[in-house]
């Protein structure tokens, strides 16, 4: 019981009233920056980082814990309410997300997006707080090919993902991930597709392409069909909470969203895009309501909430355990630990167990008190619908240049958001996804990269790519995926 | 589909896809879609595929797109040493793709497959698309590329959000114009302070 | 609606006020986006610079990342001639950046400074390799260059040219070696793995790795052998090579030289000043100050040294 008593004089940090003040201020502003587009967790932890020197390493840890799991309740209220995520993770969350606040369903999205991160987020830091040195270990057994084959079942999961027009689907899925080519290939040093255009050597930015398909398409594409809009959607038309059903069908997408979320993000190449992917995809299996698949499941909102946060609590087992950062956010939290002048990794443990449980225990404190701050909110973010359409929508955009212009001050990002809007927008008029093409845009490039990292240590030989347990076991649930359910559709028409 | 098999470098996430799905495309029927999931607003009239709604075009830039991908995969230098595949090799399969899926979504359009969300069709015979309002938005989308260098991010911003706001039906133009100010030049601010230049506040007096 | 108008305007000039009351700021461009190693090496300094008393008079910092910073250099080449306030942020991965894009504008267009920081290269390998010296290294090497499979970071970068120098000093054909590109902290869970044989990467970021046992370093790229670290350093064993991530400022094009000698003094004040001290240790970046002419002949030499390289590694023509 080792644990619980480090554990318990964690909470003794983590309920200091100081530290709860740091917490809540971390809380909010990490909601905040997970609403805007391109401003996300890892870019202001970097910027606190000279701020926060002044005060007590514990309280600034506390504080970027709180932003860290701030921003995933941030991205899923604009993925809900305005299907304008703004984090990659937030992106399967709009799907049916947003067409539940279409039905006047925004409250029970939003309340069972909030919940599901609290289920999950405790859940993933109870897994962080007594598995973590264990699931470590899988950074070290997992390799470049257990990993394409990881994403080669996201790839087939993203079929489900494509509705019925699996051409209109594949198209979108192929536009991302030739957007995703562009760039220096990081194995050779060569230009890919640059048409001679320095700006686009390192590729094209995600948020850019995020914003692009999604606000700026959306706002074009409303714009031009008002007459087809209701003037003002009642936001609680569906009621304003969740319904004794709603609770029935979301909790088991809770926990088996965190179930996906932890393992995977705690991968040093796990990120927490793929866990909504296949979160998504499983609910869409197992759903019990498959015709409101496409029409605003709930489940298809519990599930990736729920994996996003877990994978994000998964995200500090490698930082925590190894000093190993798996992504921008724990790459910049690790940067903090240094400035601190501490090492993150099996010392730490010992060496500095009341800053490093103190930060475990604000894991849990933050998750109670981003619940307390987002439940209660559910009712007045609904109402943010209520704000005349013409005010929204120039919010809407103003933001979205915030982020692109913000970050990279690039006349380029500019031109590829009008050019990458337009298409937004003709793909809503001919009714091809949009999500997909985010998919390949974030899969396309690691997958590559894996397949090719495999075949460089294998020097050549295909086989490595069924080489071990893992890869053969992703592959073949993969093939899953993706035949059985045709199987069963061609035997049951015979 | 026999392009698709051979351009891919992996099969089985390409080849047998497009190829099963396609057999009887043209036929399939669309109930829903998931990218634009545009509600239950006016479910009346569905399902009817008019015969003007044929846009073959749309699969044209795809198959454009893909050619310049495959053009472009063939202009990779491939003299490094690297082991395995080249640098090329996913943009040969991404360009070949895209111009398989490019042809099919003509032959479907040609052959009558909706490419309207069914939910939708009724709306769009009761109010056809604002061009006004359209072109309005896609001006406040555009004109940043115009102005934001000598403007500023704070007026550029301003005048965005005007032309958007009016876009949606907003007549008030110095009310919003005074908003899209207080907006960007709060946002310019706050970025400023954070240590994130939008750039001078007024390039033109530097 | 007059009231809208009047909040507006107030906001707009408390914006411009607060920046025009800033006396002469200095103007820094970051060519990199926030975050990076290039935004902390400008963001510290000048921190370290104001803690320590030498130049109060505010910093205004630009980020425009992208192509190894050669984005950055042209931007800052274009809007800073004449400005004796305007800085640069620069270092190795910019000189091999400004090479390989063929970019219009070098860093012959502006006004070096001082080199300030240095991190050195290590070669680490997993703990049961048997690779343990920096012999055994290019011995393996020359063996089977591709069978060596070596981690690093992206392809040109200094791991790459460092492998490829190493392959040289091996006899082994330079466009056979495997260089495996990674970024983050991946290649320290595909070395600790056993799934590359080697790798090259930042001394600092191998170091809490190796004194847990999971990997081992072999050899450092430095002068000297690092504090605590039982390893040698390449010159030391034989092999000529040095390579490191060093990072430095730039001024203007049209720098004065008042403007010139000024930034010199202040530079070689933070260099011993104890503000500078603590921020070295708080990063664990090496003190590598060079200044001046000094400085000017360094980046002539790594200019040199860069494009052989990257010729040999075939990323240039």
């Amino acid at each position: 019981m080792d644990i619980l008593d480090q554990l318990i004089s964690g909470f003794s940090v983590a309920l200091q009233p100081i530290n709860l003040f740091w917490a809540l201020i971390g809380c909010a502003l990490g909601t905040a920056v997970g609403v805007l587009p391109g401003i996300g967790p890892a870019l202001t932890i970097a910027l606190l980082l000279p701020v926060t020197a002044q005060i007590a390493p514990e309280s600034a840890f506390i504080m970027f814990a709180g932003i860290l799991y701030g921003a995933l309740y941030g991205g899923s209220t604009t993925s809900i309410l305005l299907n304008t995520p703004g984090e990659s993770g937030s992106v399967m969350t709009a799907i049916e997300g947003n067409l539940m606040a279409r039905k006047g369903r925004g409250a029970a999205a939003l309340a069972t997006a909030a919940i599901g991160s609290f289920v999950a987020g405790t859940i993933g830091t109870a897994a962080l707080t007594f598995l973590a040195p264990a699931i470590a270990e899988l950074a070290f057994i997992f390799g470049p090919e257990d990993y394409f084959a990881l994403m080669i079942l996201s790839f087939t999961s993203v079929a489900v993902v494509m509705g019925r027009s699996r051409v209109r689907g594949f198209t979108s899925l192929f536009f991302g991930l030739a957007l995703g080519t562009i760039g220096i290939d990081t194995q050779t040093g060569q230009a890919r597709m640059v048409f001679g255009s320095l700006e686009l050597l390192d590729g094209i930015q995600f948020t850019v392409v995020l914003v692009s398909l999604f606000a700026i398409g959306e706002t074009l594409y409303v714009a031009s069909r008002q007459a087809a809009v209701p003037k003002v959607i009642n936001p609680l038309s569906g009621g304003t909470w969740m319904t004794r059903d709603d609770w029935k069908r979301s909790w088991k997408p809770w926990l088996r969203g965190s179930l996906i979320g932890f393992p995977i993000g705690s991968l040093p190449a796990g990120g927490t895009e793929v866990p909504t992917f296949l979160s998504y995809t499983l609910e869409r299996r197992l759903t019990k309501h498959p015709e409101e698949f496409g029409k605003g499941a709930i489940e298809g909102v519990a599930g990736p909430e729920a994996a996003n946060n877990a994978a994000a609590a998964g995200i500090l087992v490698p930082l925590l355990t190894l000093g190993l950062p798996s992504t921008a956010t724990a790459a910049v939290l690790l940067a903090a630990f240094q400035n601190y002048g501490l090492q993150p990794g099996p010392m730490l443990f010992t060496t500095n167990p009341t800053l490093l449980w103190g930060m475990i225990a604000s894991l849990y404190v933050g998750n109670v008190i981003l619940l307390i701050l987002n439940l209660p909110l559910v009712g007045l973010w609904v109402r943010l619908l209520m704000i005349p359409r013409p005010y929204i929508y120039g919010g809407i955009v103003m933001f979205a240049m915030v982020g692109v212009w913000g970050i990279s001050t690039s006349w380029i990002d500019l031109l590829l958001v009008a050019g990458l809007g337009l298409i937004g927008y003709l793909a809503r008029v001919y009714s091809f996804p949009v999500a997909p093409a985010l998919i390949g845009l974030i899969l396309g490039p690691q997958a590559e990269i894996q397949l090719r990292r495999a075949l460089a240590v294998s020097q050549g030989d295909w086989s490595v790519l069924v080489g071990t347990p893992i890869a053969i076991t992703l592959l073949v649930l993969a093939a899953a995926t993706f035949l059985l359910p045709m199987l069963i559709r061609r035997l049951s028409r015979i | 589909m026999v392009g698709v098999a051979e351009g891919s470098r992996h099969p089985q996430l390409i080849g047998t896809t497009v190829n099963r799905r396609c057999a009887g495309l043209g036929r399939q029927r669309f109930t829903h879609c998931e990218g634009y999931p545009m509600t239950e607003i006016n479910p009346t009239v569905a399902g009817r595929v008019s015969t003007a709604n044929r846009p073959w075009w749309v699969g044209l830039p795809i198959i454009v797109m893909g050619a310049i991908w495959l053009y472009g995969g063939g202009s990779i230098r491939a003299t490094t040493g690297f082991i395995g595949i080249g640098p090329a090799a996913i943009v040969d399969t991404v360009g070949a793709a895209l111009v398989v899926l490019g042809i099919l979504l003509v032959i479907q359009a040609l052959r009558g497959v909706p490419f309207t969300p069914e939910d939708e069709e009724g709306a769009n015979a009761a109010a056809p698309p604002s061009r006004k309002a359209f072109c309005l938005a896609l001006g406040g989308i555009v004109l940043p590329l115009g102005t934001i260098q000598w403007l500023g991010f704070p007026l550029t911003a301003m005048l965005v959000f005007t032309l958007v706001t009016h876009a949606f039906g907003s007549r008030r133009t110095v009310l919003d114009l005074a908003i899209g100010l207080a907006l960007s030049s709060f946002s310019w601010y706050g970025f400023s302070k954070l240590g994130i230049g939008l750039g001078h506040f007024l390039p033109l007096i530097g | 609606m007059r009231r809208f108008l009047i909040a507006g305007g107030l906001v707009a000039t408390l914006a411009m006020m607060s920046s025009a009351a800033l006396a002469d700021p200095a103007k820094v461009m970051i060519p990199a986006n926030p975050g990076g190693g290039w935004d902390g090496a400008g963001r510290q300094t000048m921190a370290a610079l104001e803690q320590a008393g030498i130049f109060t008079e505010g910093v205004s910092f630009t980020n425009k990342g992208g192509a190894a910073g050669t984005i950055g250099l042209a931007e800052f080449v274009r809007t800073a001639k004449g400005d004796d306030n305007a800085l640069l942020v620069t270092g190795v991965i910019m000189v091999g950046g400004i090479i390989s894009n063929n970019t219009p504008v070098s860093l012959k267009d502006t006004t070096p400074l001082a080199r300030l920081t240095n991190e050195y290269n290590a070669i680490a390998v997993p703990a049961d390799s048997p690779i343990k010296t920096p012999q055994d290294f290019l011995a393996a090497l020359k063996a089977d260059p591709g069978a060596l499979s070596v981690g690093g970071g992206s392809a040109g970068g200094a791991d790459h040219v460092m492998l490829a120098q190493l392959a040289k000093a091996a006899g082994a054909p330079v466009d056979k070696i495997n260089f495996v590109s990674f970024s983050g902290g991946e290649i320290l869970a595909a070395l600790g793995g056993g799934k590359i044989k080697a790798a090259i990467s930042g001394a600092s970021e191998f170091r809490p790795f190796a004194e847990t046992g999971r990997i081992r370093i072999i050899a450092v790229s430095g002068p000297n052998r690092l504090e605590g670290l039982d390893a040698p350093t390449l010159t030391e064993s034989g092999i000529p090579i040095e390579m490191g991530n060093w990072r430095g400022f730039v001024g203007g094009p049209d720098m004065t030289d008042a403007g010139r000698t000024a930034w010199l003094e202040r530079f070689e004040k933070l260099h011993t000043a104890d503000a500078w001290k603590e921020t070295l240790k708080a990063q664990g970046w090496e003190d590598a100050y060079l200044a001046g002419d000094d400085f000017v002949k360094f980046i002539d030499a790594e200019n040199e040294k860069w494009s052989a390289s990257l010729k040999e590694v075939g990323i240039l023509n």
